[in-house]
């Protein structure tokens, strides 16, 4: 008999899995209908005085034709995306498990779904605020980076993928909506200074350390890629993730649920990186995690540490960090 | 001889309440030094965006996981788990 809060586990996996699928569908069909050879570019108009000035809708959304690659070059138009600015397919391993992630927390931490969905009303609409400020916040970074900088390709300079730039504010949003109470969520109670078990500062510390020398050892393997430099921040998210859910001691890791827990997280990041492997295989590398390719793993960093912040998450949320055992109901 | 000294009952509580004191400091402290050290990429790559080329460089993507980073810490700092 299958206990009620593996199945709420497993649902919520599933629905946050479909809808990063969609996220990340949605941003290929844009790569894709681009077509392969053609950029897009932001529209330019010429003011009185005979200079080029862009055109922005509402200050962020920019007027895009699509044109030759080579017509962009010619004219030294300034580019929008070019072909896998906004998906990554060639990396879309690290791209859909920043979606995952996001959507997970999003569904399964800040929802509730599908165990305990009371505020409802109110956390929709926190979802939706956190939806249209990471939309907006990303648009006015690539305004920015338009204005203030030089470069000649505006998304891949900005974001890289578009894609991380949309979930990681999404992320952002939605745990600083729920800190700030919207959709009155429980968070856990604040505790006096004085109160600091000492242990935290020397994790902190030491996320940070052991972050360094993961991102340090993987980059000099050439196991990291040399472009999308996240490395370091998103090793010591996953760390202070882990010291958080299931204790800095190691002692700690071995009470209750959680040996089960360290298990279900290695297992899922291990099945989840063979899973994109032989995607990558099946579509000839047309949709890809950087893995096993003719360069060697250059993509191994970043799928391992997202993916085990992804199940980090998730057994978090399933209950399998409790320091005590949990009786099935 | 037992040469132990004696310490008043005042002087030990002064000298309690100064090492509390310290440590609190000291606390504060090491949050303000681990804050600037983690602006100093945060500040970088805001003012580096688009000195890369193609994908290479820092960019706004690295700054949102730097805040997220912030989030996390923040998260762990007040959660009361065991």
């Amino acid at each position: 008999m299958i206990s009620k809060r593996v199945l709420n586990t497993l649902m919520a996996l599933i629905i946050s899995l479909a809808l990063a699928t969609a996220n990340l569908a949605g941003l290929y069909y844009l790569d894709k209908s681009i077509g392969q050879g053609n950029v897009q570019v932001i529209q330019t108009a010429l003011d009185i005085n005979a200079r080029n000035f862009t055109q922005w809708s509402l200050g962020v959304i920019p007027n895009i034709n699509t044109v030759p690659a080579a017509v962009a070059e010619q004219e030294n138009m300034r580019v929008w995306a070019q072909p896998g600015d906004y998906a990554g397919p060639a990396v879309m391993g690290i791209t859909f498990a920043m979606a995952a992630i996001m959507w997970f927390i999003w569904i399964g931490y800040y929802l509730g779904f599908p165990g305990n969905m009371v505020f409802i009303k109110q956390r929709l609409l926190g979802l939706l605020a956190a939806l249209v400020l990471t939309i907006l916040t990303n648009l006015m970074f690539a305004r920015m980076t338009t204005e203030f900088t030089s470069t000649n390709t505006v998304l891949g300079a900005a974001f890289g993928h578009l894609s991380l730039g949309l979930n990681a504010g999404g992320i952002w949003f939605i745990a600083v909506l729920s800190r700030l109470g919207v959709g009155q969520h429980e968070s856990r109670p604040t505790i006096p200074v004085s109160q600091l078990k000492d242990e935290k500062l020397s994790a902190l510390l030491m996320s940070l350390v052991i972050a360094f020398v993961f991102e340090g050892v993987f980059r000099k393997a050439n196991l990291a890629l040399p472009g999308l430099s996240i490395d370091f921040a998103v090793w010591a998210v996953t760390f202070i993730a882990f010291f958080n859910y299931y204790g800095y001691i190691p002692s700690k890791w071995f009470k209750g649920e959680r040996p089960f827990g360290i298990v279900l997280t290695v297992c899922g990041t291990a099945a989840t990186i063979i899973i994109w492997v032989v995607i990558q295989h099946l579509t000839g590398g047309a949709i890809g995690t950087a893995l096993l390719t003719a360069s060697g793993s250059p993509g191994l960093s970043l799928m391992l540490s997202f993916w085990l912040l992804f199940w980090l998450s998730v057994s978090n949320q399933s209950g399998k960090s409790s320091p005590v055992r949990i009786t099935r109901y | 001889m037992d040469q132990r000294r004696e310490i008043s009952e005042h002087s030990l509580l002064s000298l309690e309440r100064q090492t509390a004191r310290l440590i609190e400091i000291l606390k504060v402290a090491v949050i303000v030094i681990l804050t600037v050290l983690l602006s100093i990429p945060v500040i970088g790559s805001l003012l580096g965006v688009g000195r890369g080329g193609h994908y290479t460089g820092s960019a706004w993507s690295g700054a949102w996981l730097y805040g997220l980073l912030a989030v996390y810490t923040v998260n762990y700092w007040w959660s009361n788990v065991e």
